[in-house]
């Protein structure tokens, strides 16, 4: 278990669950025959969210801090491929399957391993093409297939 | 007997040719799956769904529901077997279920009896899956008549007990699974209450009045959540192929590992009927029961054939162990059985 990690997590999550208990004040009270109301349940789990957070806070201070085998983690990378994955999401529609998977591949395959950009290029294209096909024409599911303005 | 009736109508329809080749393609993806660490079966079943829908769209509504639900229980199975063929090859499970299965199995391989424990493997998976048919048919009938029975409290208090089996039994710190159970709960108040038809947490964005979608999110924690994590770690597999050999296991490993299949199959249904006790934990409950019950006990962890045939039979048996929950009160005995009633709720 990681300590640091631990403690983020839980104070993030102290706050959502505030949030949460906050937010359920602008919900109405009352429903038609029940003492009830919906802003009850949000409430009172966002209440246990809270004190669960503050429990595991508590924990991580009794973690012994001996064992840190401190693994480096490829942060960079990781970034690099969140943002390309968040980018991927929202460009789906606009820019259409093929051609958002096909960059989102290249990115994803260069910054995971740095190499052949044209065996990089090959798979993926294969692969954005590929899928497309079977998915699309074989299984007739439906998939923004090219941008609006191409096709 | 009606019961008796009822399996040979089952069959009747399962053996019809074209449900005899989606539960191949079914069983063949699934393996797979189960065969590629970080895919469980859980993600697995979630991303097929949307192609289940057209792969059986020119059928019946009635048929396309059945077919469907063979293709996903495929899946499932093949899942759950797949999971193995790493776990002996590699020393890398492929999902939670066969992490036992390396301790014995990797050792198998390295002394040149991998082909043994992977045929092992799938004799004990079969035999589980027999049993766990034959059980899930007479245990069905009496327990849906209990179901019948049931009304709202019943319903809440099982709703309880399985959130705290789940949250009880997961992983080793107890306060984060309960933390994840009631975020998990805050999550579902997004939309609008079925209760009084008001709008909870919307914020006058149309998208979010439906509720956020349950597979949308068991998606993108369970598969996102793998692939983050094996680029933040990237993980240097140093694992060698191990020789197959001979495929067949020979008389006295079959002989050695009949018993332990027979008990695996058995234990592993009932751990399975428990809402939240996977197959997982029946994995590893079986390894344990073969351990303590061992004429000699420290050949476990160093290739007994047992220590293979065991868990892999749990573990199957466990999965269709889960069916009955599901398919007689409603209620989801694991991750991986909750989509597929999301799945089936498509079809009905």
């Amino acid at each position: 278990m990681n300590k640091t990690f631990d403690r983020y997590a839980s104070i993030l999550f102290l706050m959502i669950g505030a949030a949460f208990m906050l937010e359920s004040f602008r919900i109405a009270k009352s429903a038609y025959g029940s003492n009830v109301g919906p802003n009850v349940f949000p409430f009172l789990l966002g209440l246990m969210l809270v004190l669960l957070s503050i429990k595991l806070l508590l924990e991580t201070l009794k973690y012994n801090a001996g064992h840190l085998s401190k693994k480096k983690l490829q942060y960079k990378k990781f970034l690099i491929i969140l943002a390309a994955a968040i980018l991927y999401a929202m460009l789906l529609e606009p820019l259409g399957y093929v051609v958002t998977t096909f960059l989102f591949l290249i990115i994803g395959f260069q910054t995971m391993e740095k190499g052949n950009l044209l065996r990089t290029v090959f798979i993926a294209g294969a692969f954005s093409f590929g899928v497309y096909y079977v998915y699309v024409e074989i299984l007739q599911g439906t998939l923004p297939g090219w941008p609006v303005w191409f096709s | 007997m009606d019961v008796i009736n009822f399996l040979l109508d089952g069959f009747q329809t399962a053996l019809l040719p074209h449900n005899l080749l989606f539960a191949f393609i079914g069983v063949l993806i699934g393996t797979a799956v189960g065969v590629l660490p970080g895919i469980g079966p859980m993600s697995g079943v979630a991303l097929l769904i949307p192609v289940t829908a057209s792969m059986t769209g020119g059928l019946e509504p009635a048929e396309a529901a059945t077919s469907s639900i063979i293709l996903l229980a495929g899946v499932y199975y093949g899942a759950m077997y797949g999971g193995s063929t790493t776990s002996i090859l590699l020393n890398t499970p492929g999902e939670s279920s066969s992490v036992v299965t390396t301790l014995d199995g990797y050792q198998m391989a390295k002394q040149g009896r991998a082909g043994s424990a992977l045929s092992i493997a799938a004799i004990g998976s079969f035999f589980a899956g027999i049993v766990a048919l034959i059980a899930l048919t007479l245990l069905a009938e009496p327990l849906s008549e209990v179901a019948l029975k049931f009304g709202p409290a019943e319903y809440f208090s099982l709703m309880l007990l399985g959130l705290a089996a789940v949250s009880g039994l997961a992983g080793n710190s107890m306060t984060k699974a309960w933390m994840m159970t009631v975020f998990g709960l805050l999550l579902s108040t997004i939309g609008i209450d079925a209760v009084s038809g008001v709008a909870r947490f919307t914020y006058d964005i149309s998208v979010l009045y439906g509720g956020l979608e349950f597979l949308t999110i068991a998606v993108g924690l369970f598969a996102l959540g793998e692939v983050f994590k094996a680029i933040l770690h990237k993980e240097q597999n140093e694992g060698e192929v191990a020789k197959v050999g001979r495929i067949l296991p020979s008389k006295q490993e079959l002989k050695e590992s009949s018993g332990p299949i027979v008990r695996g199959s058995l234990l592993g249904f009932f751990v399975g009927v428990l809402p939240g006790a996977g197959a997982t934990l029946a994995s590893f409950f079986s390894y344990i029961l073969e351990k303590k019950i061992s004429k000699n006990p420290e050949k476990f962890g160093k290739g007994a054939i047992a220590g293979v045939a065991a868990p892999e039979s749990a573990n199957n048996a466990a999965s269709g162990g889960a069916m009955i929950p599901l398919l007689t009160l409603g209620i989801p005995g694991s991750g991986t059985t909750a989509i597929l009633m999301n799945g089936s709720a498509h079809y009905v």
